[in-house]
């Protein structure tokens, strides 16, 4: 290339013109030839540095920028640095010193020197032409300056002020990696917050994935749980992920066409293709290594599913370790992800599916070192949900297979605990042996010994708890169960008839220990217990009233105000007892045994023929609960009440008997002391009316009145407005009465609203008779079953049994049905009509199985149901059919003709369909047999002897 | 001043696409609004209203168009349980691109869809599953059209149809499908479970929705309030409220939250 004659002329000594180098650096640069432009630039700015005046229209600041931009362009990047800082010396604002500022940043940034690069881009801020890219380039610089703190200025205003597209998104990851490494977690959350709003315009979605997990990895250590879920949530998982990314690599692709095929050559366009090309194949290489990581969702899935379960979400937890385990056996998450799994369902109190877990952790991998701890959070669960059973169970394997764990003395004390709670003393006392053995000097030791002993004590070892108490008090003088162990060691003592012994021991106990004492209640009792057996009845009555005046346990509360009403009745003192239940329900105005109170207030005064006052004073508490079905003790009052409202008046002085109540004059008594104007529109105050009328009635033999009136409660009322007694009892009329719909009811609110009841085996026999009469028979063996399981059958166990026996016999289950019809017929407090159907049904089950032995067993069963229990028609009667038939079969003809003709003569037994078809079989008899003399009497054949007798 | 050149991996900003144009069979560009829809014709009034340019619709094999506006405007408002309005909104657009609705750059799936589940939403059920059925028909995305068919399963749960719905799941299911086909799926089979009582069932099929497809927002509404409750029918009421506060919180101004306001506040009253 030609040099431009006036740089050649050295245009600076020749003096040649201002203009005239200007306009010959004109035409050099429309020429391209800018190194011979710079040159004539360089004179001109050494003039006007010596003070030459430029020509008009031009000044220094415009030549001076020309420079830079021509220095720039020939990457003599120490010219512009040095041009630049002589214009930005001298100029700072302005739209020239912009351009100066942007070459300058970019050739500083060129020669690598980028946190000196950083405050040149910083300064653009400012310019409305450059300062949306001067960002960019601030930022890049920052970061390759390692200098985050700038790029992270320079991110949050790109993502503040530019629209919402790829860049931005793209900006959006690189401040997020940076608040990473800067340990910014919430600015990296609130970061991804954004960006989980707007994720359809990101491109790189595995970068994202990757920035995800790492946020989510140190907000989980920073036990940021719900950070850390949300950090995780925006993982996505690997199928997705690749779906996504293809979607969007695909996006990429169409994008950079797009570019090209305009073909503008812009450098903006030229910089978008870079950066597209350069993040497609960054996401490309990503991908292919995420699609060669088969379990790469197994680690996310163990993540998320961690991270719900410590923030609370057992049941999301439960969902993902579920899939991680079905769908990654394999994977190095899946121990971890088997023991939460346990924990997840344990949370959720879904014991059976958290026991099939634990069982399919066990079976995965046995000698996991995570068992022992699932094992142990597994039979807490248990324990804590009242599945006892479910928690032995575990317990057992946890200590039989992880000896060796350090959990092993933790979960040896719990089973120990449990035991003891079972009423399972005697494992209690071996497994605390073992404990004891194995652990002399364990952080539970102590805990283990004081168990021994006392599983001792309650199995009636008491010496042996005895000798065993000394030894814990030896040697664990200061231990916590001293108090309790001393109280023990007493009633110990007092079991072992040494009451002497016991005295003084309680007595030093209730020395030694303060007056508000958790236990001095129950030592007071024990003492009035000492006394009793001391025959110091005064004593104890002291000894129970002072320890009346604590606060006990309702079950030794109700004990002790027994025992006292007993000793003072044995004294004839009923007023002390009558005072006595008066006070406690004065003090105790809203204790459940208030009502019990009424009652025996109402009985000692009876005793001592105060009748009326008796009435006054249980209608004053009855009244407050009369309106509330939910006090089932009300009906015992009213069971009281009714017996002094139906009793005969005794001879007076004159030796004439007042007349007894007319039912006009019990009805206005009972209206008198149990309604009021606030209860007198109460369905349950109502209905405790008539049930008060129908207890009158019935215990004037009145039975018919007295059904009619329970009746009326079932039609009338609606189960919701009767309590649990009411519902049992009505329900049972209702049942006799044929209408099963009503009975129904009653006992469904029974068994749901007043489980607990001590009448809810009412409700359970009932409801089990109705799904045996409609030929629900597995229905029928639940109710049945429930009745003696879930409510102990405090009044129905006859029913229960005999309706269990029954229903088995229907459905087949003949061993279990014989087992229990015997059991019902050797029980000699059930003689009657279920002993008469049992021996029945023994029978029975031999007809059916039909073989000669069978046959002749079954009639010896058959006829001791009509010798023996003569009151009993419906069985006697099918007992008669059932004999004949049995000896037809047996080919005895003449002895099932007298069979038949004997239950002919039986007149009670007439209505009955039994004894139609018995008459039926004797006609066909008599025509077919020959005549003869009357058969001697049939010996009936032996019967086992334990199985009841005559009435 | 001196173009700049390219100098380092830079994360310069690219113009969004604002263009609205149609590209024809042999490369040619035609800008909208210069021509219109016109019948079968795109259409170019010629300067002085000398006369009409004519081309043919299936001459054009692509649209370079942005997303209107009134997608994500009708979204918003069926999420909030709009649906009258949003469909409304949505059906100009699906008539717009309607010629088009193959073609790729098309918005016609989009607001097919949009309008198809407003047609669910107002229980217009013999509009709504022609739309579903027609989207199944045109559609050339495949997520479109398995979502078409997911509110077609739903139509047939609205119905009480179970046995067809899951039959129909299931089939849906045993092709590819994308996360959000898996959530709709859960989400249905949340629903069926729950109207059988079989409430710990339906709480694991609502709930994996946010425990695996977060993204998936315009269905985490009533994923969360079904698996809410599904908790309460279980019985798990605690955690049925931490679900009903995540609904509020997350999601404040869907129909959903409002349902789920005024269950909470009963449940606080028991």
């Amino acid at each position: 290339m030609a040099a431009s004659p006036l740089a050649s002329l050295h245009a600076q000594e020749v003096l040649v013109p201002m203009p005239q180098i200007l306009s010959e650096a004109s035409t050099l640069i429309k020429a391209k030839k800018l190194s011979d432009a710079v040159v004539l630039l360089e004179v001109v700015m050494t003039r006007m540095a010596g003070g030459e005046v430029p020509p008009a229209g031009v000044n220094r600041d415009q030549i001076e920028s020309l420079a830079v931009s021509i220095y720039f362009e020939l990457k003599d990047y120490m010219n512009v640095e040095k041009v630049a800082a002589s214009f930005l010396k001298r100029t700072k604002t302005g739209a020239l010193s912009g351009d100066v500022r942007f070459n300058l940043g970019l050739s500083l940034a060129l020669q690598g020197r980028f946190s000196d690069a950083v405050p040149v881009f910083k300064a653009l801020d400012d310019s409305k032409v450059y300062r949306n890219r001067a960002r960019v380039y601030w930022a890049r610089a920052a970061q390759q300056a390692d200098m985050p703190a700038e790029a992270i200025e320079a991110l949050t205003k790109i993502l503040a002020d530019s629209p919402r597209d790829a860049e931005w998104a793209n900006s959006a990851i690189t401040l997020i990696s940076l608040h990473l490494k800067q340990k910014n977690l919430e600015a990296a959350s609130k970061g991804l917050k954004l960006l989980r709003g707007n994720l359809e315009m990101v491109d790189n979605v595995a970068g994202l994935n990757l920035l995800s997990l790492q946020l989510g990895d140190l907000l989980l250590g920073a036990e940021d749980y719900t950070g850390a879920l949300m950090a995780y949530r925006t993982v996505l998982p690997r199928a997705e992920l690749i779906r996504k990314q293809t979607l969007r690599t695909d996006r990429m692709k169409e994008r950079v066409a797009k570019l090209k095929q305009a073909n503008r050559n812009s450098m903006d366009d030229l910089d978008a293709i870079k950066n597209n090309e350069d993040r497609i194949k960054a996401t490309e290489l990503a991908l292919s290594q995420i699609a060669l990581r088969n379990d790469y969702d197994a680690t996310l899935f163990y993540r998320l599913g961690h991270t719900y379960l410590l923030r609370g979400g057992p049941w999301e937890a439960a969902i993902i370790f579920q899939r991680l385990l079905t769908e990654y056996p394999g994977a190095i998450e899946r121990e971890q992800g088997h023991a939460e799994l346990v924990r997840a369902y344990a949370d959720t109190l879904r014991l059976d599916k958290m026991k099939a877990a634990l069982n399919e952790f066990m079976r995965a991998t046995p000698t996991s070192p995570l068992l022992p701890q699932t094992i142990y959070i597994a039979a807490q669960a248990a324990f804590d949900n009242e599945r006892r059973d479910m928690q032995m169970e575990f317990l057992d394997v946890a200590i039989k297979n992880f000896p060796d764990s350090e959990l092993d003395e933790h979960m040896r004390i719990m089973q120990t605990n449990g035991h003891f709670t079972a009423g399972d003393y005697e494992k209690a006392r071996s497994t605390a042996g073992d404990h004891v053995q194995k652990y002399p000097k364990g952080l539970f030791t102590p805990d283990a010994f004081y168990l021994r002993a006392m599983a001792a004590l309650v199995l009636g070892e008491t010496q042996i708890a005895i000798n065993e108490i000394d030894a814990y008090l030896e040697r664990y003088p200061d231990g916590r169960f001293v108090p309790d162990a001393r109280f023990r060691l007493a009633a110990g003592y007092y079991a072992m008839e040494q009451h002497e012994k016991a005295k003084i021991l309680l007595a030093t106990w209730l020395l030694d220990y303060p007056e508000d004492h958790a236990q001095r209640g129950e030592v007071l009792s024990t003492q009035g217990d000492v006394f009793v057996a001391l025959d110091k009845i005064d004593d104890a009555i002291k000894s129970y009233r002072a320890a009346l005046k604590l606060q006990l346990p309702d079950e030794l509360l109700g004990y002790v105000l027994d025992e006292v009403t007993k000793h003072y009745q044995a004294k004839n003192d009923f007023g002390s007892a009558a005072t006595m239940w008066e006070e406690f329900a004065r003090d105790n105005p809203d204790h459940p045994f208030v009502i019990n109170a009424a009652f025996w207030v109402g009985k000692l005064l009876s005793r001592e023929g105060k009748y009326d006052e008796a009435l006054v004073k249980m209608g004053e508490i009855a009244r407050r609960y009369v309106a509330d079905p939910a006090r089932d003790s009300v009906e015992q009052l009213l069971t009281q009440m009714s017996a002094i409202l139906a009793r005969n008046p005794k001879m007076g002085a004159d030796g004439v008997r007042p007349p007894a109540l007319t039912d006009e004059e019990v009805l206005a008594q009972i209206n008198k002391e149990l309604v009021t104007d606030l209860n007198k529109e109460s369905p349950t105050v109502k209905a405790r009316v008539l049930f008060i009328e129908a207890e009158v009635a019935s215990l004037r033999k009145n039975t018919a009145k007295a059904e009619q009136l329970m009746s009326r409660i079932g039609t009338e009322f609606a189960p919701a407005a009767l309590s649990a007694g009411l519902l049992g009892g009505v329900g049972d009329r209702l049942f006799a009465d044929g209408k099963h719909e009503l009975a129904k009811a009653c006992y469904n609110q029974l068994v749901s609203v007043y489980p607990k009841s001590n009448y809810a085996d009412f409700g359970y026999v009932g409801l089990g008779e109705l799904a045996y009469n409609a030929g629900d028979y597995a229905a029928a063996l639940t109710h049945f079953t429930n009745a003696i399981e879930r409510a102990g059958a405090r009044y129905k166990l006859q029913e229960a049994t005999v309706g269990q026996a029954k229903t088995h016999l229907v459905l087949g289950h003949v061993d279990k049905a014989k087992e229990l019809f015997e059991q019902i017929a050797s029980n000699r407090a059930w003689r009657g009509t279920a002993t008469a159907q049992s021996i029945y049904s023994l029978g029975e089950i031999l007809f059916k199985r039909g073989g000669p032995e069978d046959l002749a067993q079954a009639q010896a069963y058959f006829q001791r149901v009509f010798i023996s229990y003569k009151k009993f028609s419906p069985w006697v009667v099918k007992a008669y059919l059932r004999s004949g038939q049995t000896f037809e079969k047996l080919g005895q003809l003449r002895e099932a003709y007298n069979t038949y003709n004997e239950m002919k003569q039986k007149k009670s037994l007439v209505d009955f369909p039994e004894y139609k078809t018995g008459l039926d079989r004797l006609d066909i008899l008599e025509k077919t047999l020959p005549p003869e003399p009357p058969p001697a009497p049939v010996p009936a054949a032996p019967v086992a002897s334990n199985q009841g007798g005559a009435l | 001043m001196i173009p700049i050149r390219y100098i380092f991996v830079a994360l310069l900003l690219v113009s969004p696409l604002s263009a609205q144009r149609y590209q024809l069979k042999d490369g040619k560009i035609l800008k909208h609004p210069e021509v219109i829809v016109k019948g079968e014709f795109l259409v170019r009034s010629l300067s002085g209203g000398v006369g009409e340019q004519k081309t043919p619709l299936a001459n054009v094999v692509r649209l370079d168009w942005p997303q209107p506006a009134e997608i994500a405007e009708a979204r918003v408002l069926l999420a909030a349980g709009s649906a009258a309005e949003a469909e409304t909104k949505i059906t100009p657009i699906y008539k717009q691109f309607a010629p088009f609705s193959t073609l790729p750059g098309s918005w016609w799936s989009d607001a097919a869809l949009i309008r198809a589940r407003a047609l669910v939403s107002l229980n217009n059920n013999a509009a709504a599953e022609a739309a579903a059925q027609e989207i199944i028909a045109t559609s050339t995305v495949e997520d479109t059209k398995q979502s078409a068919r997911m509110l077609i399963v739903k139509l047939l749960v609205g119905l009480d149809k179970k046995e067809e719905a899951e039959t129909m799941i299931t089939e849906i299911m045993s092709n590819v499908f994308s996360d959000s086909i898996a959530a709709e799926a859960a989400v249905l089979r949340g629903a069926m479970a729950f109207s059988q009582k079989a409430f710990e069932k339906s709480v694991e099929l609502y709930l994996q929705v946010p425990a695996f497809y977060s993204d998936e927002k315009e269905l985490m509404p009533a994923a969360l309030l079904g698996g809410a409750r599904a908790l309460r029918g279980y019985g798990d009421v605690k955690r049925a409220e931490r679900i009903y506060l995540e609904l509020i919180e997350g999601y404040p101004d869907s129909g959903e939250a409002s349902s789920a306001r005024t269950e909470l506040t009963e449940l606080s009253a028991h």
